[in-house]
């Protein structure tokens, strides 16, 4: 099944082990790290191979000004239909027109929706931090592979990259 | 009173009843220089934490992004860098004291892996390695993050005792990554003949 990737802060989803949560409670701060506009989570679409989870890493991290910690998690889109969850195919802001075609947003999101969604993702939520070497390396392959433009990479983070 | 006796076998004053300059011409040159120095130091010291504390107060409720520029991480870099090992002194005392919100924490941590400052890398190495054993997890991932920028071995023990008390499993997990990838830094710098 294809997945959904999110940007996250990976400690926000730590299980904690905490007297003031009662079983099967979990505490609120991923709700917090959802950045919801207008009723709208971005998430990215990666295929069930995971064949294009690279270029959409690459692609993210290409937007910003650093090269840094990467950390992403991972749920089954199963999960956004079995919410019923509305989404839109809707081309994402990065510098790869490749993975720009991946991009969805997860649309009109009520309160409601949001707490449900964090619920059914927070256990099965396959989360991943990847280090500024292993990003570095992502976007240099997806240069060289021709599907990150280098023009479009941030003008901050592409003068460090091109200075290494 | 209590006093001190120097290597000249001359009684001396605390620096605190020194009341004036004329205070210092009793005593031998290198004494005095001494002491001003440390008095001076002493004031350098209460700037020093007055202003990374008030640099983590005005920032306390920044929103920080991976990836992102943050003046807070800017100035905090460039204190560490004018006052070197003075300025991780500081840090240190601020973070234990715990006035500072463990998010904050946690990028001062994990940048002062980060920052080129020879003079002070000790300090900080040091301080990191401590921090592993910290009761809240923000402050033991962000020591983790910049034990892992430092890329020193000295580290290893340090993270193998930190994993085996370390009782969230996803911040366990993250720590034995930083493990594996300094024992691969070190298994890869010895001399194949050495193993």
């Amino acid at each position: 099944m294809p997945q959904y990737l999110l940007m996250i802060n990976k400690r926000k989803w730590d299980r904690l082990d905490v007297p003031w949560l009662k079983p099967n409670q979990i505490q609120a701060d991923p709700l917090g790290d959802l950045r919801i506009n207008e009723g709208a989570l971005s998430v990215w679409h990666i295929e069930e191979d995971k064949s294009n989870l690279d270029l959409v890493i690459a692609a993210l991290a290409a937007t910003r000004q650093n090269l840094d910690k990467f950390e992403y998690g991972l749920f089954g889109q199963e999960i956004v239909s079995s919410l019923d969850l509305k989404f839109q195919i809707i081309p994402g802001n990065s510098p790869s027109d490749a993975a720009n075609g991946w991009h969805r947003d997860l649309i009109q999101l009520t309160a409601d929706q949001t707490l449900n969604f964090v619920k059914a993702i927070f256990d099965s939520l396959e989360k991943h931090r990847l280090y500024d070497d292993e990003v570095q390396t992502k976007i240099f392959n997806a240069i060289q592979e021709g599907y990150l433009d280098l023009h479009k990479v941030n003008k901050s983070l592409r003068k460090k990259i091109t200075q290494l | 009173m209590p006093s001190i006796v120097n290597s000249n076998a001359q009684e001396i004053v605390f620096e605190h009843e020194l009341q004036d300059s004329s205070d210092y011409e009793r005593l031998d040159t290198e004494t005095a220089s001494a002491l001003k120095r440390n008095k001076s130091l002493k004031t350098d010291f209460l700037n020093i934490d007055q202003e990374l504390e008030a640099l983590f107060r005005a920032y306390a409720n920044e929103d920080f992004e991976d990836g992102m520029e943050s003046e807070f991480i800017s100035e905090f870099v460039s204190c560490i860098q004018k006052y070197g090992t003075q300025a991780v002194e500081a840090v240190k005392r601020i973070i234990l004291a715990q006035n500072v919100k463990p998010h904050m924490t946690f990028e001062a941590l994990r940048w002062l892996g980060r920052i080129n400052h020879p003079e002070s890398y000790r300090s900080r190495l040091l301080f990191m390695e401590m921090c592993l054993g910290n009761p809240l997890r923000l402050v033991r991932d962000g020591a983790a993050l910049g034990l892992a920028s430092m890329k020193d071995a000295h580290a290893i023990p340090y993270l193998r005792k930190a994993i085996a008390q370390e009782k969230t499993q996803d911040l366990r997990k993250d720590l034995e990554t930083v493990l594996s990838r300094l024992e691969k830094l070190s298994n890869a710098t010895i001399p194949v003949d050495d193993k």
